[in-house]
């Protein structure tokens, strides 16, 4: 019965402290809390619809998308630390204040776009040299001077 | 139910002489006149030729016989996989690029599986373009039953083409964000 009554202890701390959610930690089963940040549920709102295929992204994605821009956020690599934080158990009032230094932090930081591999890939110099060999030979020709060529007549569009 | 494989086939086979984009013609030759002739009026000189396996690019309505447009016909060389033994596309990574769209001077065929005219995968090369009287290219198409490769694929090729065609190099290009 003391073991059952533990856990009922540390939710009832937790309640109090203002820890909501359980959740469980990235290398194993331990259950743990985490605490919901302020910054973190507006980032829900921005990268919820991110995960989702391009074509069923909403408006309301590519207004953050503007506003971070115009932030200069670094949008991949908030992406990166919201997944991180998504998984991260935080412990303490130490921990908790550890990570939003860590995000008031990225916020500071100038504007690094993912660039876009497209330019790298594209290989336009790439040759098939030399061609590969295939029958050919030489033939003698007569040239006959026939004049300059005329163009081919053109049907007069406007023409009834 | 069919697969979209069998309801988009790549290629048909086609006989006689009327020409459309996207006909590949066999061991047809190509001409190339000496540089001399540049320079100087000749009566008479040699010319080497090549036999290569060319493709339509001109425009199908282009070629129709009874309303031409043109006098010659634009043709891209055509390599079978087997034929290309050194270079990039010897290997699995370089067709593998190519059919992705990343080496935009050339542009992949899908295998023909047709009956008894089994073709291998093959290579569409936009670096070398020919152009041949359309008389001739008439002829040769005449000649034997070709393939032909088929919407929606051979604008895909032209597609390709254009894209490799009209490739802008810019002299100052604005620096990464």
């Amino acid at each position: 019965m003391i073991a059952a009554a533990e856990p009922a202890i540390k939710q009832e701390e937790t309640r109090k402290r203002g820890w909501a959610l359980s959740t469980a930690t990235t290398s194993g089963d331990e259950p743990v809390h985490r605490q919901k940040y302020a910054i973190t549920d507006p980032l829900v709102a921005i990268f919820e619809p991110v995960y989702r295929p391009p074509t069923t992204r909403s408006s309301l994605a590519w207004e953050w998308f503007a506003t971070l821009d115009a932030l200069q956020l670094d949008f991949a690599e908030l992406v990166s630390q919201y997944a991180v934080t998504r998984n991260l158990a935080v412990h303490s009032p130490a921990d908790e204040l550890d990570v939003a230094a860590h995000w008031a932090a990225l916020l500071r930081r100038p504007l690094q776009l993912p660039q876009s591999p497209e330019e790298d890939i594209l290989d336009w110099e790439t040759a098939i040299e030399p061609a590969p060999s295939r029958p050919s030979g030489w033939i003698e020709v007569s040239l006959e001077f026939a004049g300059r060529s005329k163009p081919l007549p053109e049907e007069d569009p406007w023409a009834e | 139910m069919a697969t979209p494989a069998l309801n988009y086939p790549w290629f048909e086979l086609a006989s006689g002489d009327d020409l459309e984009q996207g006909d590949i013609l066999d061991d047809c030759p190509v001409f190339l006149p000496p540089d001399e002739l540049a320079e100087e009026t000749l009566d008479n000189t040699r010319f080497r030729y090549e036999e290569r396996d060319v493709l339509v690019m001109s425009q199908t309505c282009d070629l129709v016989k009874e309303r031409p447009k043109l006098t010659e016909v634009l043709l891209c060389a055509v390599w079978k996989q087997s034929e290309l033994n050194t270079g990039p596309f010897a290997t699995r990574q370089g067709m593998e690029d190519a059919r992705r769209g990343n080496l935009p001077a050339y542009h992949v065929l899908n295998e023909c599986q047709l009956p008894k005219n089994h073709r291998e995968f093959c290579v569409v090369d936009f670096r070398r373009v020919y152009s041949l009287p359309i008389s001739f290219v008439r002829k040769r198409a005449a000649r034997a039953p070709h393939l032909r490769l088929l919407p929606p694929y051979r604008e895909h090729l032209s597609q390709a083409f254009a894209r490799y065609f009209m490739r802008v190099g810019l002299p100052a290009d604005i620096p990464k964000f």
